[in-house]
């Protein structure tokens, strides 16, 4: 790694200070950042540790009902919490999906969010085409070894996939989050927080630099009672989405009142399944229904000459996800389990 | 010809002969303090085959812009297995590199040093983590332990008596990270932790079963493919009460 | 009669490997230990066309940048005397070839591990690139009997395949493939030189 400075923060404006210096970042679990500069792929100057800021380290409740989860809580706290594991279970699921015991211990929230992409040819610098990492150098993973990377949304510049469950969940569950910077306080709703590649994929999020995430905040609870996180992935435990779906229902019997499909594995950023949510809203639940719905949805996939097979197994996972989530809760297995 | 090099190894800060300010050797800042050595003065080179580095055969894509020098070596206190250390080491000393390259704690291993091995799993405050990607400074202050601190004054721990009787190891490389992290699996549990393998995380988990031990390591790989009798151990030290 | 077969042991070394004690090759204390750290090629095939040094040398605690440039010759540029597969061709620093992706090509000693491995990183190396075989597929083309061993024949049948398929039930052709697998133990290299 490289030389580095560092120092401690002790509170959010005196972060947000020291974020202002050219080449100092914040490091909350480290486990994406020290990655990513022992690769020599990111060369930060000064490491500003937020860990020890302790507002942003609690879970509350927020006077609409809503939950407010600061940006310091580690994912493994996040993901076991009594508050997140009985109002948003899905958001539960989606944590504990992720990486592994010990990295979900380390892992910040915030953090989470900020990941970046784990396309091979960005993280290994032998690669000069990458515009991700060197605007304008080219993307070697079109026409390359491109199998986990996107189907949807991507560009000519990128193809890359984000890999967090976390967002997936968050992106279905309408999160906000909240930024404080040197200009004050920002409300970011959770689908305009990760961007598409377009012509400038070296830009992941809509931060701006030197601003700080202080929290996710989550609406009311809605889906306590038909939630599933789908991780389909070449292993069964700690390896990234091949394709991923959380699928959470609000049903009066079988009558669909309120959908939300969102996808991982797929994508620059979670994807919103809206096409899908558009066509189920209001309609009977079926196999069928869904099907048709998932089809719709992945009509606008281009698949890469790596990756066609993601095109029918995103469809396939919606249908099981959303299945799985009308069902009673848990009774059809866990994620890792059997399904009926 | 064999007393001959071509510089001097560093010096301890103890050792009388400090190199002078022309002497090749050095280079570093005035502050020539070194880290401890805890054996015998010999000279010794270790040759590590991790971690790999390319080469740079065009200039960093993104160059650190000018900025003031990076910190230098400072006492960094840790307490590690109940007793307390100060290391002469720089803020980019991972954890992992302090405990075995500073206090002399090799038990702790590196395996892949990316956090995808769990070799380097190490409990702070409790809690199971990957030594390799934190910085032992954000730990100041923390208590930690290794597996050097798993067993008490006269006895191992319940876990590492289990890994012996259930023959939970063969080569032993990935055991200290696998002790480590299924000490922490267990008092998890016993907190009401729910897994990926949980069908309903909205309770707790009824049993610690195979199925959650298996989900409940996954951070933990061993080459050896003792993972059966890893189970096996993890669910007798469960079912003893540790 | 042993009294010790088929009964349930302890592993001799069981204590040591649960403890922390049981010391790998990378764990042996000594004081004073330099660190080397590798350099690694970023191409899969060419030869380097040039090694700049100066700066990995000027950083602090760096006690040696070595390369093919200034390592020892070797008798016989280090080939061992069998060809393979009967010996290994070894990476020794030997010449400017460079065989495959993350091929050791230089080495960095220094005072600690983090400046051993920082200086590494700044190795400026250039390389001439030519094509790597990396397809089984478009390299199937020129694949070719081995030369044969005495007393071995290179290719040989027995019975009779097609009439074998042609008496099957069922009949399945198939092409399956499988990625060439490398046994890495968890332990890495290392190795100390006194």
């Amino acid at each position: 790694m490289d030389a580095i400075s560092y120092q401690r923060a002790a509170d959010i404006n005196g972060a947000i200070a020291a974020a202002q210096r050219p080449g100092a970042v914040f490091i909350g679990g480290g486990t994406n950042l020290l990655d990513l500069m022992k690769g020599g792929i990111t060369h930060p100057v000064t490491l500003i540790d937020i860990t020890r800021i302790a507002a942003l380290d609690r879970i509350e409740t927020l006077p609409d009902g809503g939950l407010r989860i600061g940006a310091l809580v580690r994912n493994s706290d996040a993901a076991n919490h009594a508050l997140v594991r009985t109002r948003y279970p899905l958001l539960s699921q989606a944590l504990l999906a992720g990486a592994s015991p010990q990295l979900r211990n380390m892992a910040t929230v915030g953090g989470n969010l900020m990941q970046r992409t784990r396309c091979q040819y960005f993280y290994d610098t032998a690669f000069a085409q990458c515009n991700k990492r060197s605007p304008g150098s080219g993307c070697a993973a079109i026409g390359g070894f491109n199998r986990m990377h996107a189907i949807l949304g991507a560009s000519a510049q990128c193809v890359a996939v984000n890999p967090s469950d976390m967002s997936v969940a968050l992106a279905a569950l309408d999160a906000t989050v909240q930024v404080s910077g040197p200009r004050g306080a920002r409300a970011i709703a959770f689908t305009a927080f990760h961007r598409l590649p377009g012509d400038q994929p070296h830009f992941d999020t809509t931060l701006q630099s030197g601003q700080l995430i202080t929290s996710v905040d989550l609406p009311p609870p809605m889906f306590s009672d038909h939630a599933h996180y789908l991780k389909v992935r070449d292993r069964a435990s700690y390896a990234f989405a091949l394709v991923s779906v959380a699928s959470a229902l609000q049903l009066d019997g079988r009558h669909i009142r309120t959908v939300r499909i969102a996808l991982g594995g797929v994508a620059h950023r979670p994807w919103r399944a809206s096409v899908a949510e558009q066509l189920l809203a209001g309609r009977t639940l079926s196999a069928a229904t869904l099907r048709e719905a998932a089809a719709a949805e992945l009509a606008q996939a281009r698949p890469l000459n790596g990756n066609a097979f993601k095109v029918g197994l995103a469809q396939r996972a919606i249908v099981r996800a959303t299945m799985l989530a009308a069902g009673p809760y848990g009774a059809a297995g866990s994620p890792t389990g059997d399904f009926a | 010809m064999s007393n001959e090099r071509p510089f001097d190894a560093p010096c301890d800060h103890d050792d009388a002969s400090q190199p002078s300010p022309s002497d090749p050797a050095s280079r570093a800042p005035a502050d020539v303090k070194r880290r401890r050595f805890l054996q015998s003065a010999a000279a010794a080179a270790a040759l590590g085959a991790a971690p790999h580095l390319h080469a740079q055969n065009a200039p960093p894509t993104t160059a650190a812009p000018e900025a003031p020098p990076p910190a230098p070596a400072r006492p960094v206190r840790l307490e590690i297995n109940g007793r307390e250390y100060v290391l002469h080491i720089e803020p980019r000393v991972t954890l992992l590199d302090a405990l075995r390259d500073y206090a002399g704690l090799t038990g702790t291993k590196k395996g892949c040093d990316r956090g995808q091995c769990g070799a380097c799993t190490v409990l702070v405050e409790g809690r199971r983590i990957n030594s390799c990607l934190t910085l032992a400074v954000m730990h100041e202050g923390e208590r930690i332990t290794t597996v050097e601190g798993l067993a008490g004054a006269t006895d191992l721990s319940p876990v590492q008596r289990a890994f012996i009787e259930r023959d939970a190891f063969q080569c032993g490389f990935c055991t200290p990270g696998q002790l480590c992290s299924a000490t922490a699996c267990l008092s998890e549990f016993a907190a009401g932790t729910a897994s990926a393998a949980t069908a309903d995380v909205r309770t707790r988990p009824a049993q610690l079963s195979d199925a959650e031990i298996r989900e409940r390591m996954s951070g933990n790989i061993c080459r050896c493919g003792a993972y059966v009798n890893i189970v096996a151990a993890v669910r007798d030290a469960h079912a003893a009460g540790a | 009669m042993s009294t010790l077969t088929g009964q349930p042991m302890d592993r001799i070394d069981g204590v040591l490997k649960v403890t922390g004690g049981a010391l790998y090759a990378g764990d042996f204390p000594e004081a004073r230990l330099a660190h080397a750290v590798l350099v690694t090629s970023t191409i899969a095939s060419g030869t380097i066309t040039s090694i700049d040094t100066s700066r990995a040398q000027s950083m602090p605690g760096v006690l040696l940048v070595m390369t093919y440039q200034n390592a020892m010759r070797l008798p016989n540029g280090g080939r061992p005397p069998l060809k393979p597969p009967a010996a290994r061709h070894l990476t020794l620093l030997q010449d400017n070839a460079v065989r495959y992706s993350n091929e050791p090509v230089a080495v960095v000693v220094a005072d600690t591990l983090e400046h051993a491995t920082d200086a590494a990183r700044h190795v400026n190396i250039a390389y001439a690139r030519t094509p790597a075989t990396l397809d089984f597929d478009s390299a199937k083309g020129s694949a070719h009997a081995p030369p044969g061993t005495p007393g071995r024949p290179v290719e040989s049948t027995r019975g009779n395949v097609e009439a074998g398929l042609n008496e099957g039930a069922v009949r399945i052709d198939a092409v399956y493939t499988t990625p060439i697998q490398f046994h890495n133990p968890m332990e890495p290299h290392a190795t100390m030189a006194l």
